[in-house]
């Protein structure tokens, strides 16, 4: 197996809404989850809504602290006693779930997705600028929308803006909240496409978070399974069957499942 | 690929989409007073203090277009001077507030805690503190004029801006696109003044447009109680309390200035409302 990107060691996140005193029990989002993911993997993380996907994807990419456990990404603690490894986001980027705050409203998405080839790569404006251009055409957004602010596209280009500002970084591993969902089926697979090449050329590793199981099967090598905050599940995605899922939540997602034409060798 | 415009959140682009009558008027008339207040030493006034005693409470002539008042003091060169002092007056007691409220409200928005605590306990001290007899006594203590009293009202204001600044800071600060910010690399400083400061200019601008109309209603109030602008230089204040006992007989020396006075703070509402309805969030 290749070197490990991020290690994830029994990590746990509650919240308890409305302070300490409040009657409600807690909500143990992340309840003890260990996940390990490799250089050049593509990891897929299933479950229902509430299960704990995002906040697990906000424990790996530095953004939600977790209550005990440990994360280390190249090798470095994450969550060290105090403050943050800032320079973890040079390996790890994420695309947040919802697109329509994800993105500065008060700033062109050209802008967007120059930024971090000035501030992690220290390009100038004009190399930046022609990064986010060629980024921002590979994922299919034209140079018009490329000069607009946020608020003028949909949510499909937005989500497409927050995927070319993520890749923009060079990461070693980006995570998908959701991100290819809600996309037309034809830029659905333009995205998937584009992901399956840039791991290709790049060594990328992804980490793809989504209801449906189709898409998941045809980027990733390896399905968690979650559940009530817990991995219940973990399958490879080569040669799935809904016979070789143990868990009853795991088989309602792979009874009915409609095949997506993508080439998968590019 | 298929280009599809957003259909969701329609926004207009500026503070002037959408735009209503009243609202141009009151934008128009604020506009037009802050030039003038501006020009006015460039523009061919006569002497505002300068008395003409054989001509007093003269009526509208070529030679005064608005007439003369009870010392025989052009009334137009003296509300076009009294207008600019009341302007930058309030516009110093805001300058202030927004110097020291602004930073403050963004970092205890965006960091929360300690700093929260402290500053926010500092404001709530001076909260308690009635403006009035603040000025009241710094006046007697410092006769430092209506600079120093301007300067007063700013310390005064400062919490203002602070809550609403903070307020609305918190809310942006927890928005995912500020995540995404930090993970493109940019630091605490850059987050503040590139993603949080434009998220929340459009409500520190109501609570500013306000507090611009009620400095000059202070202004006034002090200048007519005589602990504000020294008479005789000219202010929207002096101007009243001056003239006051003429409202029977001239009324136009009173009302004049009083009128511009009260249009200017209307006005000034009227555009805060502007912003807070232009910019509300869905
Ligand atoms: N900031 C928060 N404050 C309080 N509770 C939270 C917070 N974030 C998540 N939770 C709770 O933790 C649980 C897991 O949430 P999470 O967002 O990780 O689920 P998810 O699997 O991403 O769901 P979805 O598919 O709907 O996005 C939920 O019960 C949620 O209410
Ligand atoms: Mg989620």
């Amino acid at each position: 197996m290749a070197e490990l990107l991020v290690e994830v060691e029994s990590v746990t996140k509650t919240y308890r809404l409305g302070g300490r005193l409040a009657r409600k029990p807690p909500t143990v989002a992340v309840g003890g989850v260990s996940v390990a993911i490799a250089a050049g993997e593509s990891v897929g993380v299933v479950g229902e809504s509430g299960s704990g996907k995002s906040t697990l994807a906000g424990i790996i990419c530095g953004l939600v602290r977790p209550d005990s456990g440990s994360v280390r990404v190249a090798g470095r603690e994450v969550y060290a006693r105090r403050g943050l490894d800032r320079t973890i986001w040079r390996t790890v980027q994420m695309v947040f779930q919802d697109p329509y705050t994800s993105l500065n409203p008060a700033m062109t998405v050209a802008e967007i997705v120059a930024e971090p080839s000035r501030l992690w790569h220290g390009m100038d404006r004009r190399e930046a600028d022609r990064r986010a251009l060629e980024l921002l055409d590979r994922v299919g957004l034209s140079a018009g929308a490329a000069q607009s602010r946020p608020d003028s596209l949909s949510g499909g280009q937005r989500q497409r803006a927050s995927i070319a500002r993520a890749l923009a970084v060079s990461p070693s591993l980006v995570v998908l909240d959701e991100s290819v969902s809600a996309l037309d089926v034809s830029v659905q697979a333009q995205i998937l496409q584009l992901l399956l090449d840039l791991r290709r050329e790049n060594d990328l590793a992804y980490m793809l978070i989504s209801h449906d199981i189709s898409v998941i099967r045809l980027v990733c090598d390896r399905i968690l399974v979650m559940n009530g905050g817990e991995v219940v599940e973990e399958l490879l995605s080569a040669g799935l069957t809904e016979e070789a899922a143990r868990h009853p939540y795991t088989r309602r997602l792979l009874s009915a499942v409609p095949t997506m034409a993508v080439d998968r060798q590019g | 690929m298929t280009e599809v415009v957003a259909t969701g959140r329609p926004r207009s682009t500026g503070i002037l989409a959408g735009l209503g009558v009243t609202r141009a008027l009151a934008l128009g008339f604020v506009l037009v007073c802050l030039a003038v207040a501006v020009a006015v030493p460039f523009l061919p006034l006569g002497e505002p203090n300068r008395q003409h005693l054989g001509d007093t409470l003269a009526s509208y002539s070529a030679e005064h277009l608005l007439g003369t008042d009870q010392l025989g003091r052009d009334l137009l060169a003296r509300l076009l001077w009294g207008t600019r002092t009341s302007l930058f007056a309030a516009l110093t007691a805001i300058a202030v507030a927004t110097a020291v409220g602004l930073p403050f409200g963004m970092l205890a928005g965006y960091r929360r805690g300690w700093v929260e605590a402290a500053t926010g306990r500092v404001a709530d001290v001076i909260l308690t503190v009635p403006a009035l007899v603040l000025l009241l006594t710094v006046h007697a203590a410092l006769r430092s004029g209506i600079t120093g009293q301007m300067v007063t009202l700013g310390v005064v204001f400062a919490p203002r801006i602070y809550r609403v600044v903070r307020t609305e800071t918190v809310k942006v600060a927890t928005l995912p696109y500020l995540m995404a910010g930090r993970m493109s690399g940019c630091s605490h400083t850059r987050i503040l003044l590139r993603y949080l400061l434009p998220g929340i200019r459009a409500q520190s601008l109501v609570q500013v447009s306000y507090l611009l109309g009620l400095s000059l209603l202070i202004e006034a109030g002090i200048s007519f109680l005589g602990v504000g602008v020294e008479s005789p230089n000219a202010s929207l204040g002096t101007m009243l309390s001056g003239a006051a006992a003429m409202l029977a007989s001239a009324p136009r020396v009173v009302l004049i200035p009083a009128a511009v006075l009260s249009l200017l703070i209307l006005s000034l509402n009227v555009i805060g409302d502007i912003e807070s309805k232009g910019e509300r969030r869905g």
